[in-house]
């Protein structure tokens, strides 16, 4: 069952098997395969429940409702990202384009040679994301749906030489509403608030939302169970009192609350590398003034890709926006602002991510506040050069069908005409220079290794020096992926499930040789 | 909020939306801006709310400085004025003010249902549609799985 914060009046105790703290890609796979194993799973989260009736596609209320601090989350440094996260049942897939990438076997092999994750096979991973992949309806977006835009820009690419496709996605019967980040409207996106907590609910799983985790208890090395507040329903102010006993706790909050819980703690952080490593994927967008009528947002948001530069980290992916969003990031105000937002029906609208870089990143505990987090993050060397080759990539495309004008994330050229592109391409690389940015996919700050001096976890997901204690979410990802990670979550949470399963059973075994006191 | 600041949004908002210039876009409310701000910076981080709060303080003190008057106590011609010489300043400076400042009216204005639907985005049609048509995931016949493990490898097509 899925408990609104409304039924709790009074301070909320339990025991399970397994608590598991957050109910994005990690935490709802974990809670599903568990209890499909027939163990008691709680699972905690920290949003609301909402399902498709509440969906009204309005960016304003979801961002307000179901992202993290109303979608203020911040890094510092230069530029500074906008990195929205998702916080209600489901996580982040709740509020994601949904687009979905196996991890790249070269990114694999890295792991191997650096992390020494040699247990965690190419064979093995493949199994796991075929099984994902079927039981979330992965493929590729219907061209009928998908909307001009996504196919014209990757027309363009494709007339230019670049390579490019049809992104797959976890979406059943998507009619394009255009929608993605705000929740999806029709269920299509198989989101793990459609999907995996569902089911496992049915296997008898207990949600509860609006919980906020202050400690992980730990009795003599090992994690017992967690403690923290009920929050206000509507604020997050805290109520009442939880206490969740279990035999095996498992962090899923993702790669900027899970680190924050373990350093607030001086958890598993003898070594340091708590809350360091973060990488995430710095995005730039452009809109492009066309001809021809484009109508977005209907459609797939995310649709199409070009990777002709993968290798070196470069992916352009769709990226389309309703109006409100391409308003903020407008270099225009008043008369300017309006004439401008008035062509949005013959916008063309397209994103880059820098999806391997050499820049990362850090999460601590805000001083303050130990229920926030601070993020630390620079843009660095090459990866300048390149975020703003994306955006020269993203003008030759577009010039190339025809586009009167762009608007760039460049605080020093806003607007770029057919003719200034070899002058942009001239300016400086400043990360200072580049407003109105976001990143997305945050991960490695509780990186898992086979060496315990450089990594939090073992490849199973246990932490290195708290027993019974797991990490189950993108935090736990050593590397930037090249690609957007979900799948690759979905995957390593369903292998994690399997490492904690088995400690169940050691442990009910331990319990059954112990000698019965009279 | 502070008075200070509730009136500057009040008197910023047709300011920074301009739609008086464009006949087919709907007025300003500039209540409106103000409501969502509350709901706003309620949900989200205290520093949010600082930094917000700062950059209508320094609105007003550049309003006081260059006019002598807070800005809402300037009279229309004189705000279109300051306004656009904001527009003009180039650095980072002054988008991150303009930013803070134009938030609460862009996302109030651009969240509405009859703007949208003017610009083509017919959210309520949407919602409406979306209603009539349950996805379930055991509700019918898959569609055909075209070789999603191939597609989601990362090579693309040229």
């Amino acid at each position: 069952m899925i408990h609104s914060r409304e039924e709790i009046t009074g301070d909320l105790r339990l025991t399970a098997d397994v608590v598991v703290v957050g109910s994005g890609a990690g935490g709802a796979t974990v809670a599903k395969e568990l209890s499909g194993a027939g163990r008691k799973v709680v699972v905690l989260e920290a949003g609301r429940h909402f399902t498709r009736a509440d969906f009204d596609l309005r960016m304003d209320f979801a961002f307000v409702n179901m992202y993290w601090y109303g979608g203020q989350v911040m890094t510092m440094g230069t530029p500074m990202f906008l990195l929205p996260q998702g916080k209600t049942v489901g996580g982040t897939t709740t509020i994601n384009s949904g687009t979905c990438f196996r991890m790249p076997h070269r990114v694999l092999k890295k792991w191997h040679l650096d992390f020494g994750l040699w247990e965690i096979t190419d064979v093995e991973m493949d199994l796991y994301y075929s099984a994902v992949e079927e039981y979330l309806f992965v493929q590729k977006g219907d061209k009928e749906v998908m909307g001009r835009n996504a196919l014209l820009f990757l027309e363009g690419a494709q007339k230019l030489g670049l390579s490019g496709g049809i992104l797959s996605r976890n979406a059943k019967d998507c009619e394009g509403y255009g929608v993605c980040c705000f929740g999806c409207p029709s269920d299509a996106k198989q989101s793990a608030n459609v999907s995996y907590i569902p089911d496992a609910v049915k296997s008898g799983c207990e949600v509860y939302t609006r919980c906020m985790v202050d400690e992980i208890v730990v009795k003599g090395g090992r994690a017992v169970g967690v403690r923290g507040k009920l929050l206000d329903p509507e604020l997050d102010v805290p109520g009442p009192a939880l206490y969740i006993e279990a035999e095996v706790v498992v962090l899923a909050a993702g790669a900027l609350h899970t680190p924050r819980m373990l350093l607030v703690q001086g958890l598993c952080n003898s070594n340091g590398q708590v809350g360091r490593n973060l990488t995430i994927h710095p995005c730039n967008g452009t809109v492009a003034l066309m001809d021809e009528r484009l109508d977005n947002p209907k459609g797939i948001p995310q649709a199409t890709y070009v990777d002709e530069f993968m290798d070196d980290g470069i992916m352009l992916e769709g990226g389309t926006t309703p109006p409100l969003g391409i308003v903020m990031g407008a270099p225009f105000k008043g008369r300017r602002l309006a004439e401008f937002i008035r062509e949005y029906p013959h916008f063309g609208i397209f994103g880059g991510m820098l999806s391997e870089h050499c820049s990362s990143g850090r999460v601590i505990p805000h001083p303050r506040d130990p229920q926030r987090h601070l993020i630390f993050y620079n843009l660095k060397g090459e990866d300048r050069r390149k975020f703003k080759f994306m955006t020269e990539l993203m003008a030759e495309i577009w010039f190339s069908l025809g586009a009167k004008s762009l608007i760039t994330p460049t605080a020093s050229f806003p607007e770029m005409r057919p003719t200034d592109l070899p002058e942009f391409k001239k300016l400086k690389a400043k990360a200072s220079d580049y407003m109105g940015v976001s990143a997305y996919h945050p991960l490695g700050t509780c990186r898992m290794g086979s060496d315990p001096e450089q990594s939090v976890t073992r490849h199973t997901g246990e932490t290195w020096e708290v027993e019974n204690l797991f990490i189950c979410d993108g935090s736990i990802v050593p590397t930037s992926l090249g690609v957007n990670p979900q799948m690759t979550i979905f995957a390593l949470a369903m292998r994690c499930a399997g490492f904690v399963d088995d400690r169940l059973e050691e442990l009910a075994g331990r319990e059954s040789r112990k000698p019965a006191v009279s | 909020m502070l008075r200070i600041v509730e009136d500057t949004v009040r008197s910023i908002t047709p300011h920074i939306l301009g739609v008086g210039a464009v006949e087919e876009l709907p007025e300003a409310d500039p209540q409106a801006s103000v409501d969502f701000m509350n709901g706003w910076l309620e949900k989200g981080i205290p520093e949010f709310l600082i930094v917000t709060y700062i950059a209508f303080l320094a609105l007003n003190l550049y309003s006081l400085i260059k006019k002598g008057r807070l800005f809402p106590r300037l009279d229309e011609g004189a705000q279109a004025e300051l306004m656009e010489n904001l527009y003009e300043a180039k650095g980072m400076l002054a988008y991150q003010l303009l930013y803070f400042i134009s938030s609460p009216a862009m996302s109030s204005y651009y969240s509405r249902i009859d703007v949208q639907k003017l610009l083509g985005f017919d959210i309520a049609a949407l919602k409406e549609e979306s209603e009539r048509r349950l996805v379930t995931r055991d509700g019918g016949p898959l569609p055909p799985r075209d070789s999603a493990a191939e597609s989601s490898s990362g090579e693309g097509e040229r």
